[in-house]
């Protein structure tokens, strides 16, 4: 079971692996045992230890009205920084892990030698976007101690065994970007470039990147219970194979499809975060020292593997991620007059839009990018964390069109995680307003091209995900449309509005 | 992509650049060079008539809290539609100016009050109000107001509604930053011969509170510096 190779360094290079290979191996796989073995351990140490399980988390985010330090509430969102904060942010606790493991007398010598943070690829669906059975049951094998990587406040459906919502671990846009940074409302692959982020303290430009909305903000929200707040997420054993996963995403964009990151000497490259080692000494760290996984950090994927991100068959382009941001800024065309409430069930806005008149009126009617903005989200009951995802769709037809294909009208998934941050200026740093953005200019060609674009009336759909698909973990298939519109936290969306570029 | 020049681009990219210039201007008439009393600043400061201490106040307001706003007013500019960024740009500051204009009428009237009834003099409050802004500086409300002021929502895209939002959000702004920088604009309003080397000292530390992505950090430097800036000028 040897997954050490050699470095050019000299250095042992660990292997993380899918934590569905190992289990399809062998229920209760020796690693998946050593990391609960591990995971206990941490959380019996005391919350001011460095090394502790809920130290840990703080760093993530400190609760509501815990002030931060250098080391805790540092987490980066809605930024560039997004990929290589948690990328150090995994290292670091894969590290305190391993010596957990290497030093637990249960854990045998081949295990020790081997260690290295599983990942949780639920992106191909079925069996894989259900949780593994050891992450939900409440014991260990030996049926009597307590299973550390239980987490009984989950989504029931996701302790149940069913699967994630295929559109909420779906890769094919996060992975379409071709530029890893991009300004407000884009965002690129990796996030909009701004100066430290935990949430939307930049004031000049913040934005998720593709990949921080969908699978990873998404699965987030859908997981629940701990995983779906910004200072509780860490608290869930399977948050660490979550990033586990979206880390390795950003390795098969970067080294499968060939993508650039930022230049190493750029902003992105220079900034430092603090962490602590597995010894609880105090480490920094920063984007330039981690773009290479098994030269700078000593680990690799077992598979980085992905599909090429699909051309848009409809209009027979390439997709419109894949252009080049242009460098003029956006401008919005239109947008809602007042704030909007979503509150599990369906919901439409329509509103007008004009014609461009700055930098993207040059082009001949036809700007570059066309970005859906979803601006201004905030829980109506302040604090609360979020529990539903939203597809959102552009100018969908009636539900009797039964011609019609949702997928071509299909502008993303929204994804509320942060939620409960939104709006809080109690604590250091101030938490904003939630936003997101979808490339739409495929759908608005489209609809152009058909002759159903109406600028007098651009509907927006938002549509709860449907839950309780599969069955493949053990639980019984449930009929989906039960759950489709269900009690959920409401959530009140400032703006909807489109931005051309 | 569009052929555009830098000075084209750098006019998309900042539509608050009209209002930095306006700051800019402010801070060049207060610099202004006036016979008899050194600057323009000195000038307006010095002088008993009413008009002339309400535009002195008013130079001032926009010299040393505009700089600070002119992120909120770029965000809120960038997300508005194209024909209304300097709209938008302009209400925001203008009601936010108006705002510190408010503050600095009842502040006056208070430092009148306080000399005509109980013979304190105004410019001896100078230090007094400096101590207080340095502690004021380690407050908690002080950097609850701060880090309010980084609350931006979006605006309806047109019409009455956006202006009436928009004028609504910079009152928000306004006062927020009233609750946060009501001492340091207290000693200002206070000193008779304020210098510009304080002006742009307390300048300094209110716009760094509101662009800081952790504005809270500044709590003890700001207060440091605000002791320093009290007993200088004793």
């Amino acid at each position: 079971m040897s997954q050490t190779t050699e470095a050019p360094g000299g250095a042992a290079v660990r292997v993380r692996r899918d934590i569905w290979e190992l289990e399809k191996a062998r229920y209760w796989h020796p690693i998946t045992r050593a990391y609960a073995l591990a995971v206990a351990e941490l959380q019996k140490r005391v919350d001011s230890d460095p090394t502790s399980w809920i130290y840990q988390a703080h760093i993530h985010d400190t609760p509501d009205g815990t002030q931060p330090d250098v080391f805790r509430g540092q987490c980066q969102h809605m930024s560039w920084f997004f990929l290589p904060w948690h990328r150090l942010y995994l290292y670091w606790f894969e590290r305190i892990v391993r010596r957990c493991v290497e030093e637990h007398p249960d854990v045998d010598d081949e295990t020790k030698a081997n260690w290295a943070l599983p990942y949780w690829n639920y992106s191909p669906g079925g069996v894989r976007a259900t949780l593994p059975e050891s992450f939900r049951v409440p014991t260990m094998p030996d049926g009597t101690t307590r299973n550390p990587l239980f987490v009984e406040e989950r989504n029931q459906y996701i302790n149940d065994g069913f699967e994630l919502p295929t559109l909420a671990i779906r890769i094919d846009r996060a992975l379409a970007p071709t530029t890893f940074s991009a300004a407000s409302p884009d965002g690129g692959f990796g996030g909009a470039p701004t100066g430290w982020n935990h949430f939307d303290q930049d004031l000049s430009n913040n934005e998720a990147g593709s990949l921080e909305q969908v699978p990873h903000g998404a699965v987030h929200v859908e997981v629940g219970g701990f995983m779906a707040g910004f200072d509780t997420a860490p608290l869930d054993p399977v948050f660490w194979l979550h990033h586990a996963n979206i880390d390795r995403l950003w390795e098969s964009w970067r080294r499968t499809l060939g993508r650039p990151d930022p230049a190493p000497a750029s902003p992105w490259g220079a900034t430092a975060f603090a962490f602590h080692d597995e010894y609880g000494k105090v480490v920094a760290g920063s984007a330039a020292e981690v773009g290479d996984t098994e030269a700078n950090l000593g680990y690799r994927y077992s598979n980085i593997a992905v599909p090429a991100p699909p051309a848009r068959t409809r209009r027979g382009a390439m997709p419109p991620e894949a252009r080049e941001p242009a460098d003029t800024p956006a401008e919005l065309i239109g947008a809602t007059e007042d704030t909007i409430e979503l509150a599990g069930g369906r919901q439409d806005v329509s509103f007008p839009v004009v014609s461009p008149s700055g930098p993207a009126a040059a082009r001949d009617g036809t700007p570059a990018r066309v970005f859906l903005t979803v601006e201004g989200i905030e829980a109506v009951e302040a604090g609360r964390k979020p529990d539903v995802t939203y597809a959102v769709y552009v100018n969908l037809p009636d539900d009797d069109d039964v011609d019609a294909d949702p997928e071509s009208f299909y502008a993303g998934t929204l994804d509320l995680f942060g939620l409960e941050r939104a709006g809080s200026a109690r604590t250091d740093p101030p938490r904003h307003g939630l936003r997101r953005s979808f490339d739409i200019t495929d759908i608005v060609e489209s609809l152009r091209e058909e002759g159903r674009w109406d600028p007098d009336a651009v509907t927006v759909s938002f549509r709860p995900l449907r839950r309780g698909g599969g069955g493949g973990g053990g639980g019984e298939r449930r009929d989906v449309a039960d759950t489709e519109e269900r009690a959920a936290t409401p959530v009140r969306v400032g703006r909807v509005g489109v931005y051309v570029q | 992509m569009t052929a555009a020049g830098p000075l084209q681009r750098a006019h998309w990219q900042h539509p608050e650049a009209a209002a930095a210039g306006v700051a800019v201007a402010a801070w060049a008439l207060l610099l202004l060079p006036v016979p008899g009393t050194g600057t323009a600043h000195g000038g307006l400061h010095g002088s008993g008539s009413l008009l002339v201490l309400a535009a002195g106040w008013l130079l001032m307001s926009a010299a040393m809290m505009v700089p600070g706003a002119l992120p909120a007013a770029r965000r809120l500019a960038l997300g508005a539609l194209w024909s209304r960024r300097q709209r938008t740009v302009g209400i925001f500051l203008s009601v936010y100016v108006a705002v510190w204009v408010a503050f600095g009428a009842v502040a006056h009237a208070a430092l009148w009050a306080a000399e005509g009834a109980v013979g304190i003099d105004a410019a001896a409050l100078l230090p007094v109000a400096l101590a207080a802004a340095a502690v004021w500086q380690v407050t908690p409300q002080k950097w609850s107001a701060a880090r309010a002021c980084h609350l931006l929502p979006p605006l309806p895209p047109r019409g009455a509604k956006a202006d009436i939002a928009c004028a609504t959000v910079a009152l928000r702004f306004g006062r927020n930053c009233v609750v946060s920088c009501w001492a340091i604009m207290l000693g200002t309003a206070a000193a008779p011969r304020v210098d510009l080397g304080l002006m742009a000292l307390l300048t300094a530390i209110v716009s760094a509170e509101k662009v800081a992505a952790r504005p809270g950090r500044l709590a003890f430097p700001t207060a440091a510096a605000l002791v320093l800036a009290a007993v200088v000028s004793v």
